[in-house]
């Protein structure tokens, strides 16, 4: 995200941040120090007391049981593809019966309960007795926070019961199929895992942080990413309107001299046998199938997209719309850029150079780790008046350093990058690299979890199924494991052991290659995990509960916060409202990006200026709404559901993102609600 | 058969005797017309320093109620002047709408005012520390209709952190002493009658034994035993040395129980002073004698006029508060408009 505040250094969230925190300091220890000082925790503990008494004769604790009933009557119709998927959908449903039924009692008693308190006039003689206001405020939430806290309890144990109880069928189902002796290979190997592990089995899964699909992998050149005519090369470029600007040139705007693009790429010929040596006998006629292969040479299309992956320069804008040919290692090629596509780019701030291979016979390799303006993968020169004028711009520092954002990439499938198997053309690598990470072996092995989407083939194919190799590279001394060869089901875990020797300096790639013919995965960076120990499924419900809370708590906290002030019709809508505010704009992230305003612009058409004043204006717009999302709860924070469902552990990393949030919202909100209760007119 | 007689002499002919009250010397306070609920400075009720000697001492009290865009609504009390000594019985009075409610509102920092200060106990009135020595009685009993009699009171003790040993002592004592039976302080307080739940709502009013206590139509919802119950009970806080602050329409009832009144109209106050002081008719004069024989009844007027009677007392007859505060309000009511119509 571009810098906005460059000239305090603070980006609006750390302004916020710093002005929520003065606020909550002076209206706790300076405006409520009184209040603070004599904070009763018997008082406290009598009102927490009655908001229970009164959820209690409300009914709201017998809702748990009603979701109970739900969650088994739900269960009955649940499809489910083996045993542990019906494990993980019972899970779901509980998770998400009980996150529910949290979420609206939270939201039901806190927008309710002072309203009502006032309307009845029960808060006169509580007000009137040497009970502060911070204790009234307190005294609710902690009574809100017990509700939930017992509701969460209720289904809890609710879902760890039943759990049990649907295992033991389910346990007895893999024995009754592992009999079977026409069971296939991928199923008998998965069904005598579960046997062993259980299917409650909970793990700590570590996923690669890097994770690219290469084109091609050479050990003699570990550090070059090689990408075929079914990857892309995306290369992360920030730019300001000064740096397109020709220097030298009174009252230049960007891009009034255009710009050259700098590309430092190796072609590397993977195929001889579909090598075309010679020139077709008439060198101005084009083959309509593969007209890029005429000279049989490497050849590349540069494109410009934004940060959403949408093109931002029309082809022509770019070298004429032409291909450029890569020659070998030193191959530095030039393309030109127009002035309108620079124009474009000085309104983004922020766009990827996109490389496509063309030629299927050849592999494009690039060399992230020069990061000197001579070596440099890829730059843009910006033309000037003079030789000390002309500006060279670099992709961002990060795309060297091996970050996911940027680097080789497959082509866009319906569930991830593709990673194909061999066929027509060349089939590619899925490189997932490790740093780091130490797992603990069991008997020597390091356990791997694999899992893909086929996109295409695989289970349609009855009598082929879709196989891949898989291996472990030790990046610290270059030894590879031996391939192991798997099946692979779509969206179904495929378990693989290799040796913990190739694991012991916590720095290695799993390399997975396809070797089905015509075979695509839908592939994610979530797709290769390494089983770093075991894990209790108690201690993950627990933790899942855990973060439930947390959640019904902001929700009371929100829930109070907008009771202080307004009838609970009103405070319900603006707590719903404010709960889901930043889900919602991330729902519509994609055109809340800075790009969009150029995107607009450019459809539009019209001078730079106008488009300036337009791509801005709809900039403008946008980066407003996102930093009043940014200022509303993520409640994706608690999310944990997908995790247990995989019944991979909830790493505690989520446990303290909840509470970051719920201290970084709740304690201003509640702040805020005392300051606000303090000011009150509590008799109508 | 010891006859009693009493003769009214009025010195000015007026059927309706029009209230003149006591002169300022004595103990009444009358606040002048001109600026009407004025500070009267560090005498105000004999005390040299009211904010903090006296149970009460309001200065220049008012509360203005705004609408949403913070335009003015009702002037509900206007600069009240106002001090009630520690250990009096005070009634408020006044008709709908008169700024009683608003007043008691101000004094428990129920509502804020608008302008002007309010003492209790010689703190700020609204402090949530002085809350500790005082009781409240609100018209109606607000409690948690979900709690039973004894769960309440318990509620209440435990937010003046009472010990539990010593509520489990005081609970019953207080429901003994409100007329709360066994069976009733089991019960839901939903399921209470009006008079049941105003004996509950006197108990949370006690359950810290309170310096001050505020009653708020004590006696709405009471049967005549009850209010007669009610109504010793007053006096008996006085003569534990209480404050109680009374607000009722039964004028009978304050007339019975208080040391002194107000009379609040249009949120000004009205008149001040002695309830036995402000019952007197002091344009008329009450000759009272003992021991006359049908013989000299009819010499009376003869025996009157020569000054002859033995044992004869001379005093000024006392009206009721009621006709009092008829009297009040219809002088007050210059334009014919509703005794009650908003101002």
């Amino acid at each position: 995200m571009p810098n906005d505040s460059a000239t305090t250094g603070l980006s609006p969230q750390q302004i916020g941040l710093i002005v929520a925190g003065v606020f909550v300091l002076v209206s706790l220890f300076v405006y409520g120090i009184g209040d603070l000082m004599r904070l009763s925790i018997g008082r406290i503990a009598a009102i927490s007391s009655v908001v229970f008494r009164d959820s209690i004769r409300k009914r709201i604790l017998w809702l748990a049981p009603l979701a109970m009933f739900g969650v088994v009557l739900v269960s009955q119709y649940q499809r489910s593809v083996d045993e542990a998927d019906s494990i993980r959908q019972t899970v779901k449903f509980c998770l998400f019966a009980s996150g529910f039924l949290v979420t609206v009692a939270a939201v039901l008693l806190s927008c309710t309960n002072l309203s009502r308190d006032i309307e009845t006039k029960v808060i006169f003689t509580v007000v009137t007795k040497p009970t502060s206001r911070l204790e009234i405020a307190l005294g609710k939430l902690v009574g809100f926070a017990r509700v939930t806290g017992t509701l969460l309890i209720m289904m809890g144990l609710f879902t760890l019961l039943y759990l049990g109880y649907r295992t033991i069928p389910l346990q007895r189902g893999i024995e009754a199929k592992l009999a079977d002796p026409t069971l296939s290979d991928f199923n008998r190997q998965w069904l005598e895992h579960q046997r062993k592990e259980g299917l409650l089995a909970t793990r700590v899964i570590r996923n690669a942080p890097d994770f690219q699909i290469l084109g091609l992998i050479d050990p003699a050149k570990p550090t070059v990413r090689y990408m075929s005519n079914q990857q892309q090369l995306w290369m992360p470029f920030e730019v300001t309107p000064e740096l397109l600007t020709p220097a030298g040139i009174e009252n230049a705007s960007p891009g009034d001299a255009g710009a050259v693009i700098a590309v430092r790429l190796e072609g590397r010929r993977i195929s001889e046998t579909e090598f075309v040596p010679t020139l077709p006998d008439n060198p101005f006629l084009v083959d309509p199938v593969d007209f890029t292969n005429r000279f049989g040479r490497a050849n590349v299309f540069v494109n410009i997209f934004d940060e959403n992956g949408s093109s931002l320069i029309a082809a022509p804008q770019i070298n004429g719309g032409r291909s450029i040919f890569v020659r070998d290692v030193d191959s530095l090629e030039y393309l030109e850029l127009d002035p309108a596509a620079v124009q474009v780019l000085a309104q983004v701030k922020r766009f990827y150079l996109v490389l496509s291979g063309v030629n299927p016979n050849f592999a494009i390799g690039v060399h992230p780790q020069d990061t000197t303006a001579q070596t440099a993968p890829a730059k843009i020169i910006i033309p000037a008046a003079t030789q000390e004028g002309v500006r060279w711009i670099m992709p961002r520092t990060d795309f060297f350093s091996g970050q996911p954002d940027g680097g080789v990439r497959g082509g866009d499938g319906r569930f991830g990058q593709q990673l194909n198997g061999p066929g027509e053309q060349l089939a590619g690598f899925g490189r997932y690299r490790f740093s780091g990470v130490k797992p603990n072996p069991v008997d020597g092995q390091v356990p791997l979890e694999i899992r893909f989407a086929v996109e295409r083939g695989g289970d349609e194919d009855q009598d082929t199924g879709t196989e891949a190799l898989v291996k472990v590279v030790d990046r610290s001394t270059g030894r590879e494991s031996p391939d192991q060869r798997v099946a692979l089901e779509s969206f179904r875990t495929t378990f693989v052991t290799a040796p913990a020797e190739y694991f012991a300096s916590g720095d290695f790639d799993v390399i997975v290659e396809v070797i089905s013919a015509d075979r695509v995965l839908g592939a994610t960076s979530l797709s290769v995990g390494v089983v770093e120990s075991r894990y209790g499924f108690i201690l993950n419900l627990f933790y899942s509960m855990l973060t439930q809370w947390m959640l019904a708590i902001l929700v009371s906290i929100i829930g109070f916060f907008c009771s202080t002030r307004l009838s609970w019709p009103i405070a319900i809508m603006l707590t719903l409202a404010l709960i889901t505010g930043r889900w919602a704009v991330n729902q519509v992230r994609d055109s809340l990006q800075p790009g969009i305003g150029a995107q607009v612009a450019q459809s539009l058409g019209g001078d730079y200026r106008e488009m300036r004043v337009i791509a801005n204006t709809f900039d403008g717009l946008a980066r407003l709404l996102n930093i009043v999302a940014d200022f509303l709860p993520d409640i994706d924070a608690f999310s944990t559901v997908e995790r247990i469902e995989r019944m991979v552990a909830i790493p505690m990393s989520t446990l303290t993102g909840a509470g970051l949030v719920l201290l970084i919202f709740g304690v201003p909100l509640f702040a805020a609600s005392y300051v606000l209760l303090r000011n009150k007119e509590v008799a109508p | 058969m010891q006859m009693s007689l009493s003769l009214h002499l009025e010195r000015k002919s007026n059927k309706n005797p029009k209230f003149e009250g006591p002169s300022m010397a004595t103990a009444v306070e009358q606040p002048s017309a001109a600026s009407p609920g004025r500070f009267m400075g560090p005498t105000d009720a004999g005390l040299t320093n009211p904010a903090v000697e006296a149970a009460v001492h309001t200065r220049g009290l008012s509360k203005l109620y705004t609408d949403f865009w913070g335009r003015p609504k009702v002037r509900a009390l206007e600069s009240l002047d106002l001090t009630i000594r520690r250990g009096e019985v005070f009634g408020l009075l006044g008709p709908n709408g008169s700024g009683k409610s608003t007043t008691i509102k101000l004094l428990l920092g129920l509502i804020f005012p608008t302008a002007g200060q309010a003492y209790v106990l010689g703190e700020r009135a609204g402090s949530v520390t002085i809350n500790q020595k005082i009781g409240f009685l609100p018209e109606e009993s607000y409690l948690y209709r979900f709690l039973n009699g004894e769960e309440t009171l318990h509620f209440y003790g435990r937010l003046f952190k009472i010990p539990r040993r010593e509520l489990k002592k005081r609970v019953p004592e207080l429901l003994d002493t409100v007329g709360l039976d066994e069976k009733a302080r089991k019960r839901k307080l939903r399921e209470y009658s009006k008079g049941m739940a105003r004996r509950i709502g006197l108990a949370q009013a006690l359950i810290n034994d309170p310096e001050l206590v505020l009653l708020d139509e004590p006696t709405t919802g009471l049967d005549p035993i009850g209010t007669r119950e009610m109504k010793d009970l007053i006096v008996s806080l006085k003569n534990q040395g209480k404050t109680v602050i009374l607000c009722s329409h039964l004028l009978a009832d304050v007339q019975d129980v208080c040391d002194r009144i107000t009379i609040l109209f249009r949120g000004k106050m009205q008149t001040l002073g002695d309830v036995k002081d402000l019952c007197q008719v002091k344009d008329v004069t009450q000759i009272e004698a003992t021991g006359l024989g049908p013989l000299q009844l009819a010499e009376l007027r003869a025996f009157v006029d020569k000054l002859g009677a033995k044992n004869a007392a001379i005093t000024h007859p006392t009206t009721t508060l009621e006709e009092l505060f008829v009297r009040v309000v219809r002088d007050n009511t210059q334009d014919g408009s509703s005794y009650t119509s908003s101002h």
